[in-house]
């Protein structure tokens, strides 16, 4: 189909580790209209290719790297996925990244590229437009992301980007991440372990440098649909896209402790007392190397909410990327550390070491409650570990990436670490991933989103507290002339679905970020990405039946990966133990009332199993092999 | 008197958007390696500069093609390539103190900012203000203007400048 190579580049390339075997391979043309890109192709070739069965850390398991037809594109197209089968939650991981990098590795020509097998030594990928060749990487074994990076761009190119392990990922730490960059800063691809597979193949990094181009095609329709955009994050108007340009994320930390759902003290409480000490205003007075200005973006994307630091407090000095709000959440509020320069270097570490801020800060603060309780002692730690103490969360996470004494435990993941002193109810964990930095018992759809999203607790593939908390627009109908309770529950099970369906296609296989597009109607996403590829995708309904095909079959994955409706549960703790205090005070979370509404809505049986009603629907045919 | 792209550095975030509209205005495609406008980064600094053509008065790259293949628009004020008297010498490229001029990859001729006739794109797209178009004569009024309003407030608080 000639419509391919507009969008899309329309080819992708086939790297075997194991005998150092490299193929560019044409897209096949029926799959990149059914599954679009990204996220959506991930789990297609994942369904086809891997045996859900298959232990995340052995070579039979594969490593999608995955750009969408948009990825490129302004507003806010720059978004690359990384899907695998995740160590962490034994279940699908897609996590995704901005940046640069998709961009780039879409400027070599290239719109994926699928990795199998296992290097014999450490390797890395290089691709400079059509030349693609694997390297030793022995030389940046062991080195810090940021040492690595240095070192890949003198001996490949000064202008090339890189999406890169560093020690946790090569000691299999089942939170490790992949970070990108090269030229410019660190952005994580955070969730579900990521990092843990690449190291388990002894693939060090992916550099990427293009010089093609990639076609639109209608150029002139595709320029007045982006400006037709424009008008939802414009300033002065107020939405969520132009705040986070003008705060970043840490902005609304402040915001969360107000509502009283900042998670504190491993989850017991929504409410921080030292939030004023880490929050976005704090930030912008002492440590934003721009201030209060937005200081940089993503490939195309006209807000630019991320944020540079500079520390210069003795002991804690450094320039860096970020913090980022859930970065700040949980390694702060979670482990009561209000030691603003602290968190920040607790951050900068899990970037140079490459791993998930999140999970690394609710696994700290899972232990510092194991403490508290008794189940740690001062002989399994070396020293007494207390909420608030910022010089043990620095340590604790040296130690997590080295994997070093305790830090082994730890890099195991909270819920591991949990089981291990016989409290898994003290691990703020679905599917034994840890849960991003909104308490439940204060966001209900958002918890229901935690809940059920196949990588595990997570926010981003089902951002759900835009209706419920930000007073954003997204996905018109759901907030526009609807008051959302969001301590209600009623109407909670549609929502978190079609939220979950929606950002399936548009935001995680076109490959936009949805902080820029959320306010932006579906039509209007729809124009871009039909102006862009040239393809008639059949309208919202088509697109939502495809968001939800890809969730489905992602579901279906960890069904047969063995997840089962027991892991469809939030911790104890928000079930059982009403919030103490602050403006949440007494709520729980119903999670009795809001799983069976979520899998009847669903078309799913009482277990959770998607019926033959809904894969026959949906064109699924798990008889036929994998193969749909 | 003429207008040029200005470059108010603090105002970049590095969003490219400049490299797209160039790119897809003059070829039609996606491609910052062929964009006349470059944001430059040096990471370790978090330091951003989109590069682009001065266009100088007097204009070194003019000065040293052998063969007149660059000439101004005495509309525009631009420095415009004539492709059919490019030989591809790539002495402009090193002539350039900003590293502003380009060649194509494949025929390796000159590729530079020719301010899109006058009413440049990348200025239209450029959401925080980074990139501005105005004259010299816009750009010394605003450096006085903020020039004598510190002197204003000096002399209010009485303090000797």
């Amino acid at each position: 189909m000639s419509n391919q190579a507009f969008g899309w580049t329309g080819k992708h390339i086939r790297v075997n580790l194991s005998n150092s075997k490299i193929q560019v391979v044409e897209n096949d043309p029926a799959i990149m209209t059914s599954f679009i890109g990204a996220r959506g192709l991930g789990i297609k070739y994942m369904t086809d290719e891997v045996d859900p069965r298959t232990d995340a850390l052995e070579p039979n398991n594969k490593f999608i790297v995955a750009t969408g037809p948009l990825t490129c594109m302004p507003p806010g197209g720059n978004r690359t996925y990384f899907v695998t089968k995740s160590p962490l939650t034994g279940g699908i991981a897609n996590a995704g990244v901005g940046g640069y990098f998709g961009a780039e590795l879409k400027f070599c020509g290239f719109d994926f590229i699928i990795f199998e097998g296992k290097a014999e030594n450490p390797v890395y990928l290089w691709i400079k437009n059509k030349r693609i060749t694997l390297r030793k990487a022995d030389h940046i074994w062991g080195k810090g992301t940021e040492d690595s990076e240095e070192i890949l761009l003198k001996e490949t190119d000064p202008m090339a980007y890189i999406a890169a392990i560093g020690p946790a990922g090569e000691n299999l730490v089942r939170l490790a991440n992949v970070i990108t960059g090269g030229v410019t800063g660190a952005r994580a691809a955070g969730r579900g372990g990521v990092g843990a597979v690449m190291g388990s193949k002894n693939l060090k990094a992916i550099v990427v440098r293009g010089h093609s181009g990639v076609k639109i095609a209608d150029l002139e329709v595709f320029n007045k649909n982006i400006t037709k955009t424009w008008k939802y994050w414009q300033n002065p108007t107020p939405s969520c896209a132009s705040g986070l340009g003008e705060t970043g994320t840490i902005g609304v930390l402040s915001f969360t402790n107000d509502l009283g759902i900042l998670p504190t003290r491993n989850f017991k409480t929504g409410v921080f007392e030292g939030a004023h000490k880490i929050s976005g205003e704090t930030f912008a007075e002492k440590y934003s190397v721009k201030g209060a200005r937005p200081s940089k973006a993503c490939f195309a994307c006209p807000a630019g909410c991320a944020r540079l630091s500079l520390v210069e407090e003795p002991g804690y000095e450094g320039k860096g990327e970020g913090p980022e709000y859930e970065s700040v959440a949980s390694l702060g509020s979670v482990t009561c550390v209000d030691n603003f320069p602290a968190v920040i270097k607790a951050g900068r570490i899990c970037n140079d070491m490459g791993m998930d801020t999140i999970s690394t800060g609710v696994t700290v603060g899972c232990a510092m409650e194991l403490f508290e309780i008794g189940a740690l002692t001062t002989q399994d730690i070396g020293y007494d570990l207390k909420f608030g103490d910022a010089d043990a969360l620095i340590d604790l996470v040296e130690k997590m990436a080295a994997r070093e004494g305790f830090g082994w435990i730890l890099g195991e993941g909270s819920y591991r670490l949990g089981e291990r002193y016989g409290h898994p109810e003290l691990s703020m964990t679905v599917k034994k991933q840890e849960l991003p930095n909104y308490d439940p018992r204060g966001v209900k759809g958002q918890g229901l989103a935690f809940v059920t999203n196949n990588r595990g607790a997570d926010h981003c593939r089902a951002e759900v507290n835009c209706s419920e908390i930000f007073e954003t627009t997204m996905l018109g109908y759901w907030s526009k002339d609807k008051d959302v309770d969001r301590f209600a529950i009623e109407g909670k099970a549609e929502m978190t679905i079609h939220y979950q369906n929606y950002c399936a296609w548009a935001y995680d296989s076109l490959g936009f970020c949805y902080f820029l597009l959320m306010e932006t109607p579906e039509q209007e996403i729809i124009d871009l990405l039909q102006s862009a590829t040239g393809i008639d995708f059949g309208g919202l309904d088509a697109l939502n039946k495809l968001g939800e095909t890809i969730f489905t079959m992602e579901r279906l994955f960890n069904l047969k990966a063995g997840l089962s409706a027991k892991d469809d549960t939030l911790p104890k703790r928000f079930l059982k133990e009403p919030m103490p205090d602050g403006p949440c005070k007494g709520q729980v979370f119903e999670q009795d009332q809001l799983l069976p509404d979520y899998y009847k809505m669903r078309g799913w049986d009482e277990k959770g199993v998607p019926m033959a009603a809904k894969l026959e629907e949906l064109g699924i045919h798990p008889s036929r092999g994998n193969n749909i | 008197m003429n207008k040029s792209i200005e470059v108010n550095l603090e105002k970049c975030t590095a969003c490219r958007i400049c490299e797209y509209i160039c790119s897809t205005h003059n070829f039609g495609e996606i491609n910052p390696s062929k964009s006349r406008i470059k944001v430059k980064i040096i990471s370790k600094d978090f330091f951003y500069y989109p590069m682009v053509c001065r266009q100088c008065g007097k204009a070194p790259c003019i000065e040293v093609c052998p063969k007149e293949a660059l000439i101004r628009n005495q509309k525009t004020g631009a420095v415009e390539v004539v492709e059919e008297n490019c030989i591809g010498c790539r002495m402009c490229v090193k002539a350039c103190p900003f590293g502003a001029m380009d060649v194509h990859e494949k025929d390796k001729l000159a590729n530079k900012c020719d301010l899109c006739g006058g009413d440049p794109e990348c200025v239209k797209h450029c959401f925080y203000g980074a990139l501005e178009f105005k004259t010299s004569a816009n750009v010394s009024e605003d450096i006085s203007m903020e020039y004598i309003k510190k002197v204003k407030q000096a002399k209010e608080q009485e303090v000797e400048i």
